[in-house]
This record gives structure tokens, sequence and C-alpha cells, in this order.
């Protein structure tokens, strides 16, 4: 560009102007202004953003007893032992079932537990038979199923219900523990991804009995578990399932085939057989 | 503290205004609206005038009034009209001899992009760096558009067009 060019475009710059209308004040008072709505601006994402970071951290807090979505009676007729004394578990989220049997639980994360079980044992055939027994006599208007050792590394047996609603099933393990039977049920006492503690009883040979809210059992079935703590440091597990005892090709039938009360008998049972 | 900020603020007000209105009028040709742009980009610079290092205020500035130009432009809200060739009279019948209204038309015919890095380079006499930094591009687009922006000038603005 030449010296021409530029000294006729620096020249723009020196024009004779009219007066200017904007005096200091009117910056100041327009300026002020800015930093006030600015700074309120501040101040309001702040409040959204706490407000968003309460309600995210209430809605995973919100105790089991709040969550309105559980599906009520899931366990059938309940066991009136009170709950073991406790503390609830906080963080209770929604768990549900679709398809033909829609279900909702509450569920909360898996504890953290210690290795309690300290052996595996076999289940003697007195007690299975006395269970099933059992079983026959006041589980009405079932075919009750013989027991199945369905994993003999483990002894799990197994046996099938079968009533109006389907087939479902009810399992029997024993393991042993190497503390009473009180310190073990603590410990034990969140493991079916339950909230609220389990519904305890302590029966006069100081065994600890102990029923557990319905759980999820894999993706879409339920299942009741009990666990039965004898003071000789045996410990014999009870699970009612929503689906037959072999798992591959067996249906959900959407209902446990005991309710939490016969599993509760069961327990009983298993303590009075020794 | 506040005192002291408007106190400092109040100096470079009194010391710049009239320089960059002149920069806007530069850029738009029109003084009602380079008054507005002038004072909107001060109101900007007093609302952060506490995060704005002295040294660089000049800098911040530049930016802010050219930015705002811009927008303006881009906003659709253009005042001008782009000529195709230089007019026979006076724009605005301001007061400039008549070959500074022949220059002056000629700018307003240069794209508003090309016109703001003319205005930095040649007006405000600004480097290329400093025009670069003032529209957040690098040196060579700030070289490029002044290439095209001289284009346009001269096309509109012939020597013959040049004598008075």
């Amino acid at each position: 560009m030449s010296a021409d060019e530029q000294q006729a475009l620096r020249a723009l710059i020196e024009v004779p102007a009219p007066a200017p209308t904007t005096t200091l004040e009117v910056v100041l008072r327009r300026g002020r202004a800015r930093v006030r709505v600015r700074q309120a601006g501040s101040v309001l994402a702040v409040v959204v953003v706490v407000g968003l970071l309460g309600a995210l951290v209430a809605w995973i807090q919100v105790p089991a007893h709040r969550l309105p979505a559980a599906t009520p009676h899931l366990a059938g007729e309940e066991v009136g032992w009170p709950r073991a004394a406790l503390p609830a578990k906080t963080g209770a989220t929604p768990w549900q079932r679709v398809g033909p049997h829609p279900a909702t639980l509450s569920v909360c994360p898996s504890s953290q537990v210690g290795a309690v079980p300290t052996g595996i044992g076999d289940t003697a055939e007195a007690t299975l038979q006395s269970v099933r027994d059992l079983l026959v006599a006041t589980v009405r208007d079932a075919r009750i199923g013989y027991w199945t050792d369905l994993d003999p590394a483990v002894h799990r047996y197994s046996l099938d219900i079968t009533d109006a609603d389907g087939v479902g099933s009810v399992d029997l393990m024993t393991s042993a523990y190497s503390t009473d039977p009180g310190t073990a049920a603590d410990t034990l006492a969140f493991t079916e991804r339950n909230c609220l503690p389990p519904k305890r009883a302590v029966l006069t040979d100081s065994s600890v009995a102990q029923v557990y809210p319905v759980a999820p059992d894999g993706d879409q079935s339920i299942r009741l578990t009990a666990r039965l703590f004898r003071p000789d440091g045996r410990m014999l597990v009870v699970v009612v399932r929503s689906r037959a005892g072999v798992p591959f090709g067996s249906w959900d039938r959407g209902t446990l085939p005991l309710s939490e009360q016969q599993l509760a008998q069961t327990a009983l049972r298993l303590a009075a057989v020794g | 503290m506040a005192r002291a900020r408007d106190t400092e603020f109040a100096e470079f007000f009194s010391a710049r205004f009239d320089t960059y209105r002149r920069i806007a009028h530069a850029l738009c040709g029109d003084w009602a609206e380079a008054e507005e742009i002038a004072q909107e980009s001060f109101v900007k610079v007093y609302a952060r005038w506490s995060k704005i290092r002295r040294e660089t205020a000049d800098a911040y500035l530049r930016t802010v009034v050219t930015r705002a130009f811009l927008d303006t432009r881009r906003r659709g809200r253009a005042r001008e009209h782009s000529v195709p060739e230089v007019p026979d009279t006076a724009v605005d019948g301001e007061s400039d001899v008549p070959e500074q209204q022949v220059l002056r038309a000629a700018l307003l015919g240069v794209p508003p992009g090309q016109r703001a890095v003319l205005v930095l380079r040649f007006v405000a006499d600004l480097s290329v760096d400093d025009v670069a930094s003032a529209l957040g591009c690098s040196p060579g687009t700030v070289k490029s558009q002044t290439a095209r922006g001289l284009v346009a000038l001269r096309a509109a603005y012939p020597a013959s067009a040049r004598s008075v």
C-alpha cells in the first residue's frame, strides 16, 4: 500500500466529528447494572447446580420405606417376627420385572460380606424328609416334588412345588460358621440386596432364624430366603424361588410357591429336627 | 476499592472514548451508530475492569469495538449499503473534504470483515499481530484479508478519483 493511500486512510480518523453524547456517568451506570446482572446470573447458576445436586443426592439416598413403587404382598402371608435391631440401609433403587408378571422391588447394593461360612456340609436325609413332610402337610392344592441334589459340589438340594400358578421351587443347603448365632446372623443380615433388616426369631436353644425380604433372583425371577444359625455352628439356608429348581428351560411363574409365613415355619422345622 | 476502580476507569474513558468513537465511525460510517458501538464497548470494559490488566486494556477495548461492529453486521442491522461504485455526492452530508468523502464511501463498500482489517491496520495504525489479536484470527488471515480488502477498496477508489 502506498504512503499516500495510508495517509488518506489515516486521515479518516481525524475528520471533524459531532460532540459526543456519551458521558462517563452513563457508562458507569450501565456498567454497574451489567455487573449486577452478571453477579445475579452467577448466583442463580450456583443455586441451580446446588439444587440439582441436592435433588440427586436425595433421590439416591431415599430410604426404602419411602419408595412407593414396590409391589405389595409378593411374600404372601407375612410372619410376625420383629426385624433385627439393625439400622436400615440407604441408597434404595427400584428393580422391575417386566413381562407377564410385572413387579417392582426396592433393592439396595449388595453389602460387603465377610467370610462367615467356613465350610460346606451335607444335609441329613432325615432333615430333608422332615421338611418335605411339612410342605406336603401345609401347602394346599399343590404337588410337592422330591429333593434332588442339583449341585453336588455344594449339596444344593431342590424340590419343585407345582400349583395353579405353575412351577416354583425350594432350595436347601447346609454350611458352617465359626462365631455365635447372633454375630453370624448380624454379619449376614443384608445379603439379599435388602435395605430393611431381616425378620428374626431367637429360639430357646439359642438358634437364630431370620427371613429376608423378597429379592430379585436373576433378571426376571424373585426369591425369598431364610437362614437358620444353629448353636453347633451349622447354617441352613432355605430359598423359595418363583421358578423351577432347574433354571434352564423353566418359566417364571410370577409368584412364590411359599409365603413368608410358610418359609418361617420351614426354618422352625429345621431347628426342631436338629 | 470500587471508588478507586471508578477513578481509574474514568481516566481511561476520558483519554480514549473519542478515539474509539472515531474508529467505530471509520468502521460503520455513521456517527450515531459509532457512538452506540463505543458506548456499549466501554460499558463492557467497565464490567470486566477488575479483571483487565491495564497494559492490555487497549487491546481488549479494540477487540470489543471490532466485535461489536461485526455483530451488528451479522445481525443484519446494517445501516449501510454496499456501493458498487463511488457515489457522486458526499455520504451523509458530512463535512469531509471531497476526497475523504469518496474514500469513506469506497471503504464502506468493502465487506465488513475486510473493512475491519483495513481500519485497524491503516486507520488505527496497528501491526498485523495486533489486528490478529483484536479479531481473534491468525496473522496470515489478517494479511490475506488486508490484500482482498485493498483490492476491493482500490476498485471503488481508483486513482482517478483521488484528485480533488
